[in-house]
């Protein structure tokens, strides 16, 4: 039997999510330069990120992990990451997350399975494919969280990794946040299969935490394309 | 633009500065603060490192006898390692100083604004590094390191 969600859990990760993101988002518009570069907000995002990682919490594995999208402040934040830690990293302060070396692009807390995020879109692919076949290796049962957006889903390296993670049956799943726009573009003109018609439909966190918690409980032979 | 000319931004006597990209503008503001010093500074934007205006590199270091490299790149397999290297095969006899070069630490560019200034070449970096083999500095190890 699926085990029951927390949705007070959820509701609550949702809405730290946001509140963290206001304040990124407030300093960088009022005190520009404080942010350095740029940043990546996640505004709708909350319920992808929160209900698919309360399928790890459900059924948490040994070290499992999670490569994020660029856009990519919510996933530690439901993972356990120390949120002053995390506005530190992103001032670049020393007493950042990762001593300020990384910034708000480059939030990573291995210690929590958090692998690392790039600014790059859809960069995190076959990183985390690689990330899944170490674990493979490993054989220690861990699983690997792989968040990317539709847009991202058009960089060619998707496909050759999904591709291989079918072939080797990689511990891995795939979660594609389809929000229906590639930063400002329409799915519908930016995506072949959806301006055919076959338009993917729009993830929500119960349906994200049924095809996360499904493949846990396969442990992963439904790994593969199509499945998640 | 000419492909394969340098461009001398500054005339000068006693050491040849060779900066590329953006650091043409710090090693142009090191050349005021040497002068300052009773040092004058030669400043060369090779402009294009493919082909490389080795003539006028050389040309510059026969007149003056010493190398300053300028590089914002990490020192390894960087343009800078490679003019350096070119100079030392077809211009070893014009050298009166070790040829020195100051590009960024072999390092990942951190995202604090203090850690990035550490790791990149600056004003002071140049200047240290031209002062150590003109004279001022010369022989009391206070390289670009």
């Amino acid at each position: 039997m699926e085990p029951e969600p927390d949705l007070a859990w959820m509701y609550r990760q949702m809405l730290r999510i946001r509140e963290f993101e206001e304040r990124v988002k407030a300093t960088f518009t009022e005190h520009p330069g404080v942010i350095r570069g740029h940043t990546h907000l996640a505004d709708g995002a909350e319920a992808s990120i929160t209900g698919s990682l309360a399928a790890l919490r459900l059924s948490p594995g040994p070290g499992d992990q999670v490569m994020a999208t660029y856009r990519c402040h919510g996933y530690p934040l439901v993972l356990g990451t120390d949120p002053k830690a995390m506005m530190a990293e992103i001032y670049g302060r020393a007493a950042g997350l990762c001593g300020g070396y990384g910034g708000s692009m480059h939030l990573a807390d291995p210690d929590r399975g958090f692998l690392g995020t790039s600014g790059i879109v859809g960069q995190g692919i076959p990183q985390a494919t690689g990330v899944a076949y170490a674990a493979q290796i490993r054989g220690q049962g861990q699983v690997v969280l792989c968040f990317f957006g539709d847009g991202a889903a058009k960089q060619g390296a998707f496909a050759e990794a999904l591709n291989v993670a079918s072939l080797w049956k990689l511990p891995i799943v795939y979660v594609l946040e389809n929000n229906s726009y590639n930063v400002v573009t329409r799915v519908e003109q930016e995506d072949a299969n959806a301006a055919a018609g076959d338009t993917c439909s729009r993830w929500s966190r119960v349906r994200c935490l049924r095809a996360s918690t499904w493949c846990r409980s396969g442990r992963l032979t439904c790994a593969g394309p199509g499945t998640t | 633009m000419p492909f394969g000319q340098a461009d001398v931004r500054r005339a000068g006597d006693d050491v040849t500065i060779v900066a590329t990209g953006a650091m043409v503008g710090r090693a142009l503001a090191a050349a005021d603060a040497l002068a300052a010093s009773g040092v004058s500074a030669e400043v060369i934007d090779p402009r294009t490192l493919v082909p490389l205006d080795m003539a006028t590199i050389l040309a510059s270091v026969a007149k003056t006898g010493r190398l300053v490299l300028v590089d914002q790149a990490t020192r390894h397999a960087s343009a800078s390692a490679v003019i350096a290297a070119e100079v030392a095969d077809q211009g070893f006899s014009y050298l009166r100083a070790p040829i020195k070069q100051v590009t960024a630490l072999d390092a990942t560019v951190p995202y604090s604004k203090p850690m990035e200034d550490y790791i990149l070449p600056d004003e002071p970096k140049i200047l240290a590094a031209a002062l150590s083999v003109t004279g001022a500095g010369a022989g009391r190890g206070e390289g670009a390191e």
